[in-house]
């Protein structure tokens, strides 16, 4: 059994946390891993949507960061594709990772939104957070051609994502991809209701500022249950008691729903079990309490 | 009283004739490919190394009933054949994700288009980081994905393009003279320098 621990973190010194998000907010450039080609319409477009969520606190803000640090070339371009594409599609999928191409459109993203309804929340950023889901897929080597309810497991995380990004807005999440329902997948609550997204993370695009809170942590640790056939991967959050919970785990073979949702008990712990089939690295992510975390776990 | 009934027969077996007959003459106009007849040109004929190669397509409905096309190059335009001075061009192929199904946005694009009326489609060329390259590229669903593939024309030379035109995506109700198969295979030449 391997265990590691990472504490969330908690904004508690607020003039550097000014200043940062100062600076992140005025930057006009998107990190030197993430390029944007364009006019200059489009890359003030595109720099602007990933200033306003880089310091989001939780994934949505760790997803931009990984990719502005990242060692492969993520290129935003403008074309009316509205596609990711990767740059090697043998190390997209083995774990070694590899840079994307991502083809965006402002005006043509409203044609697919008269086309179909479940685009209808999606704005120009949100679509382009969207696409980099899987440029950070990519770059982790975790695409896979798992499926579940007949969509690919890969868009189906995006989507988890892209509903975290609805989150922040307060829009309602998508529900549907392809016209085909993946509700049971993308929402969370304990009956799946239509709102528990919206209802369990900030409804703005959070400022940090420095209150007292509880303080939360997240253990990961895996067990290889049948060795060969298939493993687990547990996850403990220990947080103040009665707190909702809602945790999804993305990897290369996630066996289970990739999203749980639990209250924390009367010690304040919440635990989690997911069965995986496959080596890898497999990420955390969740909300407690309106404050998001993330964690990472490596099975070998 | 006999010659009354006898041409009530005939009445009636004229009808039925003309019924059938309409019907057999519409089914056989249900479009096919070879109804529409693919021109291929390109915006220049000679481009530096480097440079977005533009290449323009009319899809004319040659046939005596509307056709449904696709309006759309990515996943509908596929390569028979591209190479540079009679050698084939360097590939690679990789699979795409989108906006929403491909093909559900593929079906979403189609539209009729009249007897003699054109639909006018677009490939450009644009830089590739997997191959380092000036590229041109195709797209063809799989699932609700799709796989690309890119085709190296940063290379000077003689380049000859053989492509065709097929509705790859979901059959629609909406559009149900969707066209059937493949068009004519139509060719263009440009040079890089």
């Amino acid at each position: 059994m391997h265990t590691k621990s990472v504490n969330i973190k908690i904004y508690k010194i607020a003039p550097l946390v000014w200043t940062i998000a100062f600076f992140l907010l005025f930057s006009g450039q998107a990190g030197a891993s993430i390029v944007v080609d364009g006019s200059r319409e489009f890359r003030d477009g595109v720099n602007e949507c990933l200033n306003t969520y880089r310091n989001a606190p939780g994934i949505v803000g760790d997803v931009i960061r990984e990719l502005e640090k990242s060692d492969n070339e993520h290129r935003i371009i403008n074309s009316t594709d509205w596609t990711n594409t990767v740059n090697d599609g043998t190390k997209a999928f083995n774990g070694t990772g590899t840079g994307t191409v991502t083809r965006v459109d402002k005006a043509e993203l409203e044609v697919y939104k008269r086309s179909f309804p479940e685009l209808v929340n999606k704005d120009f950023c949100t679509a382009i957070l969207h696409e980099l889901w899987h440029a950070v897929d990519a770059d982790r080597g975790e695409w896979s051609l798992d499926k579940l309810g007949g969509i690919k497991r890969n868009e189906i995380e995006a989507t988890v994502f892209q509903n975290f990004v609805h989150a922040i807005r307060g829009v309602d999440p998508r529900t549907s991809y392809g016209r085909v329902d993946i509700s049971q997948f993308v929402l969370v609550g304990d009956d799946g209701e239509k709102n528990s997204v919206t209802t369990l993370a900030p409804t703005t695009i959070p400022t940090p500022t420095p209150t007292a809170k509880t303080e939360t942590s997240v253990s990961t640790s895996f067990k290889h249950v049948a060795p060969g056939s298939y493993s687990e991967i547990y996850v403990i959050v220990t947080t103040g008691s009665g707190a909702n919970i809602k945790i999804t785990l993305s990897g290369p073979g996630v066996d289970s729903t990739p999203t749980q949702t639990s209250a924390s008990d009367g010690k304040g712990i919440a635990k989690f079990t997911w069965k995986i089939v496959s080596f890898g690295n497999y990420n955390v992510s969740g909300i407690v309490n309106g404050e998001s975390f993330s964690s990472r776990v490596n099975v070998q | 009283m006999l010659r009354t009934s006898k041409k009530l027969i005939l009445i009636v077996a004229v009808v039925v004739v003309a019924v059938i007959f309409i019907f057999v003459f519409n089914g056989s106009r249900q479009a096919n490919g070879k109804d529409i007849v693919v021109e291929v040109s390109t915006d220049k004929s000679s481009y530096t190394a480097g440079e977005k190669v533009n290449i323009k397509l009319n899809l004319i409905n040659s046939g005596s009933a509307g056709a449904c096309l696709s309006e759309s190059s990515i996943g509908n335009i596929s390569f028979v054949s591209l190479t540079r001075d009679g050698t084939v061009v360097e590939t690679r192929s990789a699979p795409s994700y989108f906006l929403t199904s491909f093909s559900q946005i593929l079906k979403s694009r189609l539209i009729t288009v009249a007897p003699g009326s054109v639909m006018k489609l677009s490939l450009m060329s644009g830089f590739d980081p997997g191959l380092d390259a000036e590229a041109l590229s195709t797209t063809m669903p799989e699932d609700t994905s799709g796989i690309a593939t890119f085709y190296n024309i940063e290379k000077p030379g003689q380049y000859e393009l053989w492509l065709v035109y097929e509705y790859t995506g979901e059959p629609s109700d909406d559009c149900t003279d969707t066209i059937k198969g493949p068009t004519n295979v139509a060719k263009v030449t440009f040079t890089v320098k």
